[in-house]
C-alpha cells in the first residue's frame, strides 16, 4: 500500500467554548464535520447524528454527538443502518476550553492541546482505506478511540500518547465494528485495570528488528529512527482490532486516512508537510513506553494531514 | 519503497563439502556467485541500478575449523574482519545469490540452532532509494552466526529479524561511504549502532496479557499476510551510534507472521523461501519472518 490521502474536503478547525456547555462540543464538532463533507442525518439540541461520505470502496459510518443531560457530552459510532451502536466516548466541556477539529469526509480526530494528560479530552474515529483485495469483502468498518474509561475521569492514553491507546496502567477506551456479507460485529473495550488483549486497537509503524539496551541492560529505545541523511520514515498506518472480541487475534483491519506513522519523535502539535500535504502531530513525546502486560511501544508520532 | 528486485540472474543451488575441507566451501560459494553474476577480483558483485558494488574474499586460512569471509569496500581501502562457515564431511549448504547478494545456510545441521556456529552467512549490497542516489557512494553489509572460528554460536536472520538471538552476542560488519564498523561482541546487550532489519508492523511490543497471543497485526483481517519493505539499518561508525536505514535488501520481503524456516513460497511471480525460522516476536522484538526470492 502506501499513504493514502482523501484529498478533502478538510477540516483545521479550532473553537472555543463560551459557558461551557455539552451543546456547544456538540456544535462544534458538527460544524467541523460538515466543512469536511460529512452529512448531517438529524439534529437537535440534544443529539445530532452525522454520516461520512463514501469511501472510494464503498465504506461508510455514521456518529452520533449527544447531551445526556449531564456530565460530559458524548460520541458513539454506528453502521449506517445503526444497527450497530458502540459505546461511549466522552467529552467534558468547560468554559474558554479550546478544543481542535481536524477532519476528513470519512474521519474525525478531536482534541484539546493538553489531552494527553487530560481524561475526556480526546475522540477520534472513522471509516478506514481498504486494500484492493478487500473491496466488497468488508462491507463496513468502523472504529473509534477516547481517553477516558467513564465521565469525569479516568485517562487513558490515546494516539496523543502513542500508537497503542492503552497504558501501563491497564486500561483503553475503545470500539470497532466491521460487517460482511454475513457477519457484523462490534466491539467495545472499555478497560478498567486488565491487561492488552490480543485484539485490542493499535496502529502499525515502522518497526526494527529488536528494541535496544543501555548500558545497564535495560530496554531503551529503537533504533533506526531515520534513514542514514536523515529522513524520517512515514509508514502506512494500518487500524488492528480483533474481529469479534477484543480476544481475538488482532489483524488488520484498514487503513487510517491522511495518515502517517512517523519513526521520529514530535511534540505534538507539530506541523510539517508530507509530499505536499500540511499535517499535524496527534500524538506528544512518544519516546515509547511501557504498556500493558509486558510489551513497549515503539516510539513515534502519528500525524495526520488536513490539506 | 516497494519490494526490490533485481531480475538476476538468480542462483538457488547447493553444494556438498563432500570431504570437509575449508576449500570446497571457498569454490563452492565462487562457483555460485560467478553464476549470479559475480566478477572475479577476489569476486566483486555487479553494480546496482544506484551504482553501488561491493568486494568479497572468500579464503582458505590455511588451519582451523572454517572458510572465512571478508566484505571489502570496491576501492579496497576497507576490509572487514572474518566471518566463518564450518565445512564437514557430508555437510549441504543452500546458496541464493543475485548480483548484489548472497545467503548461504545449512538446513542439516539448523543454522538457527544454537551449536551450529558457522552455518549461516550473508551479504550485499544495498538497494537505495532515489534521494540517496549519489549521496551514498559505497555500502555493503555482512551477517554471520559464528563469533569464531571454534565456536561461539550467535542469532542471525534464521531467529529473528534483527539478526540477534537472546541478548548477548552477534557477528556483523557494514560500511558505508568512508565509515566502516566491526561486530563481534561477547557477553554484551544489542546497542544503538547493531546491525537489524525493519519492517512495518504493529506500534506496540510483545504478547498481549490476555486472548490468543502473539503479536498484533500479523494479518489482514481475511488472512492476507502482511508483507514489507526489508530494510536494513546500523550505526555507521561505532556501536554507540544510533543505527540508521542504509538501504534495503534486494529479492527480499518480510512476513508479519511466523513461519517455519525453508518453506517454499511465492510472492506475486518471484519464487522464495523463508529464511527466519518461527519467529513468533518477544517483548524486545516483532514476530516476522525474512523471505529471500530467487526468480
Amino acid at each position: 500500500m502506501s499513504l493514502r490521502f482523501s484529498n478533502g474536503p478538510y477540516a483545521n478547525y479550532q473553537f472555543t467554548q463560551a459557558t461551557g456547555t455539552r451543546l456547544e462540543i456538540m456544535q462544534g464538532l458538527q460544524y467541523a464535520l460538515n466543512l469536511a463533507g460529512w452529512t448531517t442525518i438529524s439534529s437537535s439540541t440534544s443529539t445530532i447524528i452525522m454520516q461520512t461520505q463514501t469511501t472510494p470502496e464503498s465504506l461508510a459510518m455514521r456518529v452520533k454527538i449527544y447531551d445526556p443531560g449531564s456530565g460530559s457530552a458524548r460520541v458513539q459510532i454506528m453502521n449506517v443502518s445503526q444497527a450497530l451502536t458502540s459505546g461511549d466516548c466522552w467529552l467534558t466541556p468547560a468554559a474558554n476550553k479550546t478544543g481542535r477539529v481536524v477532519a476528513c469526509p470519512y474521519q474525525f480526530f478531536i482534541y484539546t492541546q493538553m489531552s494527553m494528560y487530560n481524561a475526556c479530552e480526546f475522540v477520534a474515529a472513522g471509516t478506514p482505506a481498504l486494500p484492493p483485495w478487500l473491496v466488497g469483502v468488508t462491507t463496513e468498518c468502523g472504529w473509534m478511540s477516547g481517553n477516558a474509561i467513564g465521565d469525569g475521569g479516568g485517562l487513558v492514553y490515546s494516539f496523543r500518547n502513542g500508537y497503542l491507546p492503552g497504558d501501563a496502567n491497564y486500561y483503553t477506551r475503545w470500539s470497532g465494528f466491521r460487517s460482511t456479507s454475513s457477519t457484523s460485529n462490534m466491539i467495545n473495550r472499555n478497560a478498567n485495570d486488565d491487561y492488552d488483549d490480543s485484539g485490542d486497537l493499535v496502529i502499525t509503524s515502522s518497526v526494527p528488528g529488536r528494541s535496544t539496551y543501555d548500558e545497564a541492560g535495560y530496554q531503551s529505545s529503537w533504533p533506526c529512527q531515520r534513514w542514514i541523511d536523515g529522513t524520517m520514515i512515514f509508514a502506512d498506518t494500518y487500524i488492528i482490532f480483533g474481529t469479534t472480541s477484543s480476544l481475538d487475534e488482532g489483524k488488520i483491519q484498514g487503513q487510517m486516512w491522511d495518515a502517517a506513522s512517523c519513526s521520529v519523535v514530535f511534540t505534538g502539535d507539530t506541523c510539517l508537510n508530507i509530499g505536499g500535504h500540511a499535517a499535524i502531530a496527534i500524538t506528544h513525546n512518544q519516546t515509547s513506553y511501557g504498556a500493558g502486560y509486558s510489551g513497549q511501544t515503539v516510539p513515534g508520532t502519528l500525524f495526520i494531514a488536513y490539506t | 519503497m516497494s519490494l526490490r528486485f533485481s531480475g538476476g540472474p538468480y542462483v538457488n543451488t547447493t553444494f556438498t563439502t563432500t570431504v570437509g575441507t575449508r576449500l570446497e566451501i571457498v569454490n563452492g560459494i565462487v562457483s555460485a556467485l560467478t553464476s549470479a553474476g559475480w566478477s572475479t577480483v577476489t569476486s566483486a558483485s555487479g553494480t546496482t541500478p544506484e551504482n553501488l558494488k561491493m568486494n568479497v574474499r572468500m579464503y582458505d586460512p590455511g588451519s582451523g575449523n572454517c572458510a572465512r569471509v571478508q566484505i571489502k569496500t570496491p576501492d579496497g581501502y576497507w576490509t572487514s574482519q572474518d566471518s566463518w562457515l564450518f565445512p564437514s564431511a557430508g555437510r549441504v549448504f543452500n546458496v541464493i545469490a543475485c548480483p548484489y547478494q548472497c545467503f548461504i545456510w545449512t538446513i542439516t545441521p539448523p543454522s538457527q540452532t544454537s551449536n551450529n556456529f558457522g552455518t549461516f552467512l550473508a551479504w550485499g549490497t544495498p538497494a537505495l532509494p532515489t534521494w540517496l542516489v549519489g549521496y551514498t557512494t559505497q555500502c555493503g553489509w555482512i551477517k554471520g552466526n559464528s563469533n569464531g572460528d571454534s565456536g561461539g554460536w550467535v542469532g542471525s536472520w534464521r531467529n529473528e529479524l534483527s539478526g540477534w538471538s537472546g541478548e548477548y552476542y552477534s557477528h556483523w560488519s557494514g560500511f558505508w561511504n568512508h565509515e566502516y564498523i566491526d561486530r563481534n561482541p561477547a557477553n554484551d546487550y544489542y546497542r544503538s549502532g547493531d546491525m537489524t532489519l525493519v519492517m512495518q508492523g504493529p506500534g506496540f511490543t510483545g504478547p498481549a496479557g490476555n486472548g490468543v497471543g502473539g503479536w498484533q497485526g500479523r494479518r489482514w483481517v481475511d488472512n492476507t499476510i502482511n508483507l514489507s519493505d526489508p530494510l536494513i539499518g546500523w550505526g555507521a561508525s561505532a556501536i554507540a551510534d544510533e543505527a540508521r536505514i542504509m538501504g534495503q535488501l534486494w529479492d527480499c520481503a518480510i512476513a508479519s507472521d511466523a513461519f517455519a524456516a525453508d518453506l517454499t513460497v511465492t510472492i506475486g511471480t518471484h519464487n522464495g523461501t523463508t529464511m527466519t525460522n518461527s519467529n513468533t516476536g518477544s517483548t524486545a522484538s516483532p514476530a516476522g519472518t525474512l523471505i529471500v526470492c530467487y526468480s
